[in-house]
């Protein structure tokens, strides 16, 4: 029973993070030009195992558009990963830096690390959709054993609009 | 077809038993006076004394007769043979007549060993004499009376004195008996002795597996070979003995579930141990057993020794058997070049290769010490693994067992990289007492044919390389081969496969590149660095599905830079995966094999001269002319590997 109300209140909290996120687009705002749906590879991992997310991309619009997919190098999706209380999980030095927009790692000013990166443009039709998929363990501490809210939003590089995915739901086990 | 000659005998053989006291018993009915003689005759198997009992009895009422004598002869007969017509006469030894006068009942026993498996007969005889009395007086015949001294019967007999001829009152008194004689009365009895006989048809081998004897049989050594002994006199349960040299065991289903046909045939096994010497002779013997259909009633039976029937065989030296190489459900085993397509053996480059030997009927004791498996001609591999993280070709072979891939276990498998029309594998064995056997496996290894890598015309020079916002938020300046990753639409460098895909498999195009050099220059306030890559080659990205690649490598052109310099080489591997084969499932049917590689770089130096452009408008191109000149495609058979991923960074080592 308790287990049941937990995860009634983990759910809800995930509702309300996404109430909270949805705030930060006007609704009458320019709208995004693709929709995004996530999966994760394998739902219950091992702890230090990598977590893969795999994003369809699928074209709203009524032109063809054009969307990045990193090969290497930072991605092109802003992760969002929140624990069992709803706090957002510890990021790595290389999430906090791709979450400020660089390529690199400074400590004291200096480049400890950095990314060159490649990819390419892919052209999706409208109504067609198309597979990207990112890895997060690199970004986030996810260490802990528990339940995690993983969520992906990306800007559109034309209509500038954010585009949030669904939620899911991940477990970390030892 | 013999059935019906033997069925047709034993009916009249019982239609005569049967006759016999049928006639007695009208014989008994003609007794004169209505006055009869009954008599019964019983024969029994003891097997508490092991003997045949005959008893005999007689009845009679003739007390309208003016005497008579009741004899009882009992005699016991064993018969020679399935029929009644030839016997011994057991009992009496002679042929006394016992007889009593006047007798209401007589009888008469007797009791006679019993040899096992011998149909025994009893007859009883009874005769029965009778003397009927008849008197006439002449009185006052005086001198005639010697006229009356005979009857009209002509044998007379005075029995009264005086002598008439000298009496007062002579007279004559004739008693002359009649003696009615009537036929002797028989009775019989038939009976067969009991449980521990034989049948007592002596059984007779006609066939052994199809052979007359003396001619043999032959029995292959190293084999359970089905025996079937066909004859007649069998029995229902007869028992069977195979022996000789080799003999290991041997079957008898008609010893557990007697039936009637086991009366004339048998189908048993026996196995001969593959040791065997050649022509070595093996005896089967059949002793008749269970219920005798034979006799006048089945009964019982036991083995008799005396009852027997032999045939010889012969052991014919064990082969191995031609071994079976199962794949995808179907015995390939020695199948010539496949014509394809439609034949199981019909493949393509990528499929799982998965071999399992059977050896059919080894005998037992004997089993498989080895197998060796040829090496597969051309390049072959274990596996292929693929991720963004790593890139691993799992070897083929391989020393350690248990995953079929030693060319020593009883299984093979592995996936073809090249093309083959024709193909052979061999498979050999050994067993544990000797030579084994093998046989071959002959694969056409099809794929793609004709292929080719079309490298999309790029604007190879210093225009190609662009240096501005990454279309990637919030990553700032770059300098990119392409534009692509600054929101363009002009990659840095696009692949086109195209390739002739070979019939009823389609399969599917994909990419996968990895880096040898990645080096970024860079200059900074802290001085001039290096990062290269933690490893050569890194996996760049994993695979990417289609047949159409393209890449606009990046690094960052930020404002705090003086100099950003790109030293990129790249193996872009086109790869091909087939559809699996009909009947396989899993993740292991196929793996992706390499087409084709290109090799190609990038190379580009950019100076910021002015740092407070925040556009990137300060920096300015050097370098690189014809950066990617060298992207030519080359065949391949290797696939790649990495073990480290760009998506890991560099870590920047300064420049002294």
């Amino acid at each position: 029973m308790r287990r049941q109300i937990q995860a009634v209140g983990f759910m809800m909290g995930l509702l309300c993070a996404e109430f909270g996120f949805s705030q930060k687009v006007a609704p009458d705002g320019p709208k995004a030009s693709f929709a995004m749906n996530i999966s994760l590879k394998d739902t219950i991992v091992k702890q230090g195992a990598e977590i893969q997310i795999v994003v369809e991309l699928t074209n709203t619009s009524a032109g063809r558009i054009l969307l990045w997919r990193s090969r290497s190098g930072p991605p092109p999706y802003t992760i969002r990963v929140l624990d069992r209380e709803g706090r957002g999980a510890p990021m790595t030095a290389k999430g906090r830096a791709f979450q400020r927009g660089e390529a690199v790692i400074r400590e004291n000013g200096k480049i400890v690390r950095a990314f060159p990166g490649g990819g390419e443009q892919v052209a999706i039709e409208p109504n067609e959709t198309v597979k990207d998929s990112v890895s997060i363990d690199d970004q986030f501490d996810i260490s802990q054993p528990g339940t995690y809210a993983v969520q992906l939003e990306r800007v559109d590089p034309v209509t500038k609009a954010l585009s949030k995915s669904n939620i899911v739901s991940l477990t970390v086990v030892k | 077809m013999r059935l019906k000659p033997l069925i047709g005998l034993a009916t009249a053989f019982a239609a005569c038993l049967l006759a016999v006291p049928a006639a007695h018993a009208q014989d008994v009915g003609d007794c004169p006076d209505n006055t009869c003689v009954e008599s019964q005759t019983s024969l029994v198997f003891n097997p508490s004394t092991n003997t045949m009992d005959a008893f005999t009895t007689a009845t009679t009422d003739y007390t309208t007769s003016y005497w008579y004598d009741l004899c009882v002869n009992l005699a016991v007969m064993r018969v020679n043979g399935p029929y009644v017509v030839n016997w011994d006469i057991l009992w009496p030894s002679t042929t006394p007549s016992s007889c009593v006068s006047g007798a209401v009942e007589l009888e008469d026993s007797a009791s006679v060993a019993a040899t096992p498996g011998r149909q025994y007969f009893a007859e009883g005889l009874v005769e029965l004499y009778v003397f009927y009395t008849y008197s006439d007086i002449v009185y006052d015949c005086g001198e005639y009376c010697d006229g009356y001294w005979y009857d009209a019967e002509g044998y007379s007999l005075l029995s009264t004195t005086p002598d008439p001829t000298n009496a007062d009152w002579p007279s004559i008194e004739y008693s002359y008996p009649y003696e009615d004689e009537p036929e002797p009365v028989y009775d019989q009895a038939l009976a067969m002795t009991g449980s521990g006989a034989t049948a007592w048809a002596p059984p007779v081998i006609y066939y052994v597996n199809g052979v007359a004897p003396p001619s043999e049989a032959q029995f292959p050594a190293g084999a359970t070979t089905t025996v079937t002994i066909s004859g007649a006199g069998f029995g229902y349960g007869p028992s069977l003995t195979i022996s000789g040299t080799g003999v290991t065991g041997y079957t008898n289903p008609c010893a557990s579930n007697p039936s009637s046909s086991c009366d004339s045939t048998i189908v048993a096994t026996v196995t001969i141990d593959a040791s065997t010497p050649a022509n070595s002779q093996e005896t089967i013997t059949v002793t008749a057993g269970g219920q005798n259909p034979s006799g006048f009633l089945p009964v019982d039976t036991g083995p008799d020794p005396n009852q027997q029937a032999t045939a010889q065989a012969t052991t014919t030296a064990f082969s191995p058997p031609v071994p079976q190489i199962m794949f995808n459900g179907t015995n390939v085993a020695n199948n010539g070049a496949p014509s394809c397509p439609g034949n199981v053996a019909c493949v393509f480059v990528g499929q799982q290769i998965g071999l399992t030997v059977v050896v059919p009927n080894l005998p037992s004791g004997v089993s498989v010490q080895s197998y060796t498996w040829s090496q597969p001609a051309g390049t072959v591999v274990g596996g292929y693994t693929s991720s963004k993280l790593s890139g691993k070709k799992q070897p083929f072979p391989v020393t350690k067992t248990g995953s079929c891939q030693t060319l020593s276990e009883s299984c093979l498998m592995f996936y073809w990289v090249d093309q083959a029309p024709s193909t052979t594998i061999t498979l050999s064995y050994t067993l544990s007492n000797g030579p084994g056997n093998s046989a071959t496996v002959t694969f056409n290894v099809g794929g793609p044919t004709n292929i080719s890598i079309a490298v999309v015309p790029t604007p190879l020079n210093r225009a190609a390389i662009q240096i501005g916002q990454s279309n990637i938020v919030g990553q700032g300046l770059v300098m990119a081969f392409g534009n692509s990753a600054l929101g363009g639409q002009q990659p840095g460098i696009t692949l086109n496969a195209s390739a002739v895909l070979p019939s009823g498999n389609q399969g599917q195009y994909s990419w996968i590149q990895v880096l040898t050099t990645y080096n970024w220059h860079f200059v900074n306030a802290q001085g001039r660095w290096v990062c290269p890559l933690d490893a050569s080659p890194e996996g760049d990205g994993g695979i990417t599905l289609g047949a159409t690649f393209e890449d606009n490598p990046f690094v960052p052109a930020t404002l705090d830079l003086g100099e950003t310099e790109a030293l990129f080489k790249a193996m872009a591997y086109l790869m091909w995966t087939p559809d699996a084969a009909s009947g396989c499932s899993g993740t292991a049917c196929t793996i992706p094999v390499p087409l084709a590689l290109l090799n190609w770089s990038w190379t580009a130096d950019a100076i910021n001269t002015r740092p407070s452009q925040a556009d990137g408008s300060g920096w300015i191109k050097t370098g690189c002319e014809n950066c990617a000149s060298d992207a030519i495609a080359q065949p391949t058979a290797a696939h790649p590997e990495w073990t480290s991923n760009t998506s890991e960074g560099c870590q920047p080592a300064p420049i002294r």
